[in-house]
């Protein structure tokens, strides 16, 4: 129904990048340089009275990320997104039982330059760079099988586009720098946290690069299949990208230089809807890159002024 | 008029502005639209009137002149073949040489030159046997050897233990004490950003050396 | 990755284990710190997270439904899978699990199964035709030696948290719980090194290059053992042997404990 306003299931602002991204670099000893991403949804897991029951299913209505977990006889175990953890204080009879993140987990591990292997691959001009995704078997709903897919080696190619030309490859010839990412627990958005996180892998690993380039899916979700009542949304979650006329767009963005070195779509959209996708990518990418600063920064506490 | 000045020092990482000013660069920046920026996570530092970034992390890359501490992991007929904890390897002929080496073998020796793909030729090698081999990050060795070999000569004099550097962040230790030398230069390693370390090395020495020396060596 | 590059180290750790000492000074039967956290992987029924000195392996636990294998319809299956991630160490190529990755995945797999672990005949939905299908996946990050004992911890963490999902119209509710999976063993892997005469348990990865032998020995809490590998071209003596399965089953209980702290701080986090 047009007019009717789109609301984010899990309560957020369109804008809005989900309410945990955590990155941490030099997680991994044996790597020349690492990182380590969470990005997602912390979800608090509360026991409720059935006498609160029909408020939590009127909310799960309006978002449905507020999801009954358990029925016991006692009461139900209600799921609820940060976004709405407000909404908690207005029940009698909640109790709090646990935290946890509903969202992508990735550990990327940077090796390089070394040796190239085949020998022949290797270019006089510059390193070569590999970029391997791969996502664990448990990380998903339906358990995957460890076999590499093709969506795994579509998304590999891609993102070593993306990174190929902020690097100075050309500082180490007859190298090979490997990226390696491991999405651990995914939901929606893991190309863009592996590639996020492989930035500052990368960066970590003393590469020398450009900018720290930021990578985040900007897209649409809307009311209705036919698109007529719909909201530009920045960081699609899972329950968004089965919504009805959903558009998710992963991009690369190198953040000083606002250009973009990634960029795929799922769906139709106007011209229009795709120049405020565009838009807001880059309005999110100067904070995604302070996150991706400080988890390098925090790495080394005191900054030394002299000697 | 001849006053030191102290030279801002600040960390870095890579997109980050080190000065718009017209200046001369140094290592580890690149310049665009006039402004020069940083290439890596390291300290950056406009001084004399060069912009440069002293990189933080990052592995060695042979360079001419420096001192390297190699593996042999091929023994070929006009020399060896070191391993230089690099992508690039090093070649040590058999003249540079006074004995006879083999695969495993610890040899120290100088970065004579580097050829067009960056490995190196070496030369005035020497076997190095018994102690003990330690690898830390080479970005951090700057900082165990310290201005003027400050740091290395107090490591040496404080632990009575000889203690030879490769640029490579291969480091050789020989003595009683190696375990306390060791524990230190892993500290410096962690704290090579810092300031006040001298200090902090110096009385963690002492400290480690006491109570090793009332408990037992176990 | 070249062996000579560990040949100078090796050459020390044989020349201080002939003094009965390791090169961290670390006692002979002594474990390097451990922490585990589980419940941490939001699609996993089960998941856990080991550091074991710097070791880290992630495990995760899932259920699928499927037909029971012909020779056992009245059982559900177990199946364990193990990658080393070429994450964990310079020396890994990227590409299908080597032996030391099956390896891995089959000893892992016969601890839990000959100790009769986890009870497969509570796995069935309908004899014959559907049974739930475990599956305990492994994934090795980070390799500072011992990834057995590691991902021993792993597996054990994730299956000790895990829950069973219900089933409606023979699918699988996703994120609806019916039970916890309820084991009954706990069984854990000790790994001994062998250095020249000396032997020394949770081998980092410098002793690991200068071992002879190796043997892993995977007990349960009242003390049968349940899994035995043995690795490494050296040899052991009967004597030795036997010390080693003793020293397992005290260790075992160790470490069952440990497992048993995190699956607690699990439940309340």
């Amino acid at each position: 129904m047009s007019g009717e306003k789109v609301i984010r299931p899990d309560g957020r602002n369109y804008e809005d990048l989900r309410d945990t991204i955590r990155i941490e670099a030099g997680v991994l000893d044996r790597a020349d340089g690492s990182a380590y991403l969470e990005w997602g949804t912390t979800m608090k897991l509360v026991k409720v009275d059935k006498s609160d029951g029909k408020k939590v299913e009127k909310w799960s209505e309006t978002w449905p990320m507020i999801q009954t977990v358990e029925e016991t006889k006692d009461g139900i175990l209600v799921e609820f997104p940060k976004p709405l953890w407000h909404l908690i204080d207005e029940l009698k009879s909640a109790e709090e039982v646990k935290e946890y993140l509903r969202g992508n987990k990735v550990y990327v591990a940077v090796y390089g330059p070394r040796e190239p292997i085949p020998r022949h691959e290797a270019s006089p001009y510059r390193a070569i760079l590999r970029y391997r995704y791969t996502m664990s078997p448990f990380s998903v709903p339906e358990r995957k099988s460890p076999k590499p897919s093709r969506r795994e080696t579509e998304i590999s190619m891609v993102s070593r586009l993306a990174l190929e030309r902020v690097l100075f490859l050309e500082e180490f010839p007859m190298t090979m720098i490997d990226v390696f990412a491991e999405v651990i627990s995914a939901d929606a958005g893991t190309r863009v946290a592996a590639l996020t996180a492989a930035s500052v892998a990368l960066a970590d690993a003393g590469i020398p690069m450009r900018d720290i380039p930021v990578a985040l899916a900007v897209g649409r979700i809307c009311t209705d299949e036919d698109a007529t009542n719909c909201a530009i949304v920045a960081d699609l979650n899972k329950k968004e990208e089965d919504m009805p006329g959903a558009v998710d767009m992963p991009m690369v963005i190198v953040p000083r230089k606002e250009e973009f070195t990634l960029l795929q779509m799922d769906g139709r959209v106007t011209k229009e809807e795709l120049d405020q996708i565009l838009d807001l990518g880059l309005k999110k990418a100067k904070e995604l890159n302070k996150i991706q600063r400080e988890a390098l920064i925090r790495k080394y506490e005191r900054v030394t002024e002299n000697e | 008029m001849n006053e030191k000045t102290e030279v801002k020092r600040w960390l870095v990482v890579p997109g980050d502005l080190i000065t718009d000013q017209k200046v001369k660069l140094g290592p580890n920046v690149y310049v665009e639209g006039g402004k020069v920026y940083s290439k890596v996570v390291g300290l950056a530092e406009v001084k004399d009137g060069v912009a440069r970034v002293i990189p933080l992390e990052g592995r060695y890359i042979p360079k001419e002149g420096d001192p390297v501490i190699g593996i042999v992991v091929d023994v070929k007929i006009p020399g060896y073949d070191l391993d230089l904890n690099s992508p690039y390897l090093g070649f040590l002929p058999n003249e540079e040489l006074s004995e006879e080496a083999t695969y495993g073998d610890v040899i120290i020796a100088t970065v004579k030159n580097v050829d067009a793909v960056r490995n190196a030729l070496l030369e005035k090698g020497n076997i190095l046997r018994g102690g003990e081999l330690i690898t830390i990050n080479p970005k951090k060795v700057p900082r165990v050897i310290g201005k003027k070999r400050s740091m290395l000569n107090l490591l040496q004099n404080l632990t009575g233990v000889t203690i030879l550097v490769g640029a490579n962040g291969r480091i050789w230790l020989y003595g009683k004490n190696v375990d306390v030398a060791k524990e230190a230069i892993f500290k410096i390693e962690q704290e090579a950003h810092t300031s006040g370390l001298t200090d902090r090395i110096t009385k963690f020495i002492e400290e480690e050396l006491h109570e090793r020396g009332e408990g037992n060596q176990a | 990755m070249n062996e000579f590059i560990w040949e100078f180290t090796a050459d020390r750790i044989r020349k201080l284990a002939m003094k009965g000492f390791r090169i961290d000074r670390r006692p002979l039967l002594k474990y390097r710190p451990i922490s585990i956290e589980t419940g941490i992987i939001y699609n996993a029924d089960g998941s856990a997270i080991v550091n074991l000195g710097g070791t880290k392996v992630v495990a995760g636990v899932k259920f699928e439904l499927g037909q029971p294998y012909p020779d056992t319809p009245d059982k559900g299956a177990l199946l364990v899978d193990a990658e080393i991630l070429p994450h964990s160490s310079p020396a890994v190529e990227p590409g299908p699990p080597d032996e030391d990755a099956i390896e891995l995945a089959r000893i892992i797999d016969r601890s839990i199964r000959e100790s009769k672990a986890v009870d497969l005949t509570k796995l069935v939905i309908r004899e014959g035709e559907l049974v739930y299908l475990l599956f305990v996946d492994l994934r090795v990050l980070d390799n500072n030696g011992n990834i057995i004992d590691a991902s021993s911890l792993a597996a054990a963490a994730a299956l000790a948290s895990a829950q069973i999902p219900k089933v409606e119209d023979d699918q699988i509710v996703r994120h609806e719980y019916e039970r916890a999976l309820e084991l009954n063993e706990i069984p854990l892997y000790t790994t001994f090194a062998k250095i020249g005469k000396l032997i020394m348990v949770d081998p980092r990865i410098e002793e690991e290059h200068a071992m002879d032998a190796r043997m892993s020995i995977a007990t349960v809490d009242d003390g049968h053992v349940t899994a035995i590998q043995k690795g490494g071209n050296g040899s052991f003596t009967k004597g030795e042997i036997e010390f080693m399965i003793e020293e397992a089953i005290k260790k075992g209980r160790d470490l069952r404990k440990v497992v048993k702290e995190a699956v607690e701080d699990g439940r309340k986090n």
